[in-house]
């Protein structure tokens, strides 16, 4: 693997992390996208993981 | 301390000897160990609470039963950094990479930060994994001031237990502290199998002798918090000293472990139980 590969790899696991922020689902509520909340909605569990994250 | 456990834990290849060198000063914590390096799942494991790479290499042993050789149960340990910095700085070709907890989920969320390590001194020999705290959290308090407690009371006698770190040396540095040991284990070729040495070297030079026996016990009593640990291993470690060609004991208390220091109970050798779920 490359450092242009590795720099893909992080940047992948940021954004699987960072679309669960409060800040990405208060846009997404204010978008009022159905499909991205039943999206969210499906995903609390991960949600509650980051959260957990946070509090540590 | 959390470091050495996840030291010890590391992939390392066969033809190396496993080193960890720690090297604290005021405005850093610099970590550097010669483990295989990180994978996208060590990563991956890192950002995730409850889960780590550790526990994919649980094996069955000789009687079918489950069995761990690691210190670690949970990916949540490497998290106890930032009960100290608040940004952690991981390189380890070809990753390098921020995880900073004054970021939005960046305990959680890696950030890519090749400059960071591109801008600093360059070791003559880098080790193949460097992590660096810095920012401590209390910013009040130095990480030497913070630090210096543990790193005073750190005995050769912590390489006895451990599985595979062969090298241990650490230094600190401040405007009124200064500290520098290296502790190695090795196993002479004595024709004793379970004849052990340590040895310090830096500010003073000792070495010292064990014998270390080792015991299993099968079918332990149910621990609602440990479901899977069936069996655990104690091991006795004993100093000895060589007085006109035969091994002699040496007397005076040693220390307990659960693969590290526990504390002082006045046993005379040094005693360490380990569960197969690890601790």
């Amino acid at each position: 693997m490359d450092l242009g590969e590795a720099e893909a790899v992080i940047k992948a696991i940021a954004r699987s992390k960072g679309i669960f922020s409060d800040e990405w689902i208060k846009r997404v509520v204010a978008s009022g996208d159905e499909d991205t909340l039943d999206l969210i909605r499906a995903n609390k569990e991960l949600r509650a993981d980051n959260a957990a994250s946070l509090e540590m | 301390m959390e470091c050495i456990q996840n030291a010890d834990d590391n992939k390392y290849s066969a033809d190396c000897t496993p080193i960890l060198k720690i090297s604290i000063s005021e405005k850093e914590v610099q970590i550097e160990c010669n483990e295989a390096g990180f994978t996208k799942d060590d990563i991956e494991a890192l950002c995730r609470v409850g889960r780590s790479t550790k526990t994919k290499e649980a094996q069955d042993d000789e009687h079918g039963k489950r069995k761990s050789t690691h210190i670690g149960e949970k990916g949540i340990g490497f998290k106890s950094v930032f009960n100290l910095a608040t940004s952690v700085n991981i390189a380890s070709y070809p990753f390098y990479f921020e995880l900073n907890k004054d970021r939005e989920l960046g305990m959680v969320a890696p950030s890519w930060n090749l400059d960071f390590f591109k801008n600093r001194p360059r070791n003559s020999s880098p080790l193949q994994t460097t992590i660096v705290l810095t920012s401590p959290t209390d910013a009040n308090v130095n990480f030497v001031k913070t630090l210096r407690r543990d790193v005073e009371s750190l005995r050769p006698t912590l390489l006895l237990f451990l599985n595979k770190l062969k090298k241990l040396h650490i230094s600190a540095e401040s405007s009124n502290f200064s500290l520098s040991a290296n502790f190695s284990v090795s196993f002479p070729d004595s024709g004793d199998r379970d004849l052990i040495q340590l040895d310090e070297t830096g500010s003073q030079t000792r070495h010292w002798n064990y014998f270390r026996f080792d015991h299993t016990i099968f079918q332990l009593p149910r621990e609602k918090k440990r479901p899977n640990a069936t069996n655990t291993k104690i091991s006795l470690a004993f100093p000895v000293s060589m007085y006109e060609k035969f091994w002699e004991p040496v007397e005076g208390t040693q220390s307990v472990f659960a693969y590290l220091p526990v504390g002082d109970y006045g046993f005379r050798v040094c005693f360490r139980e380990l569960t197969d779920e690890g601790s």
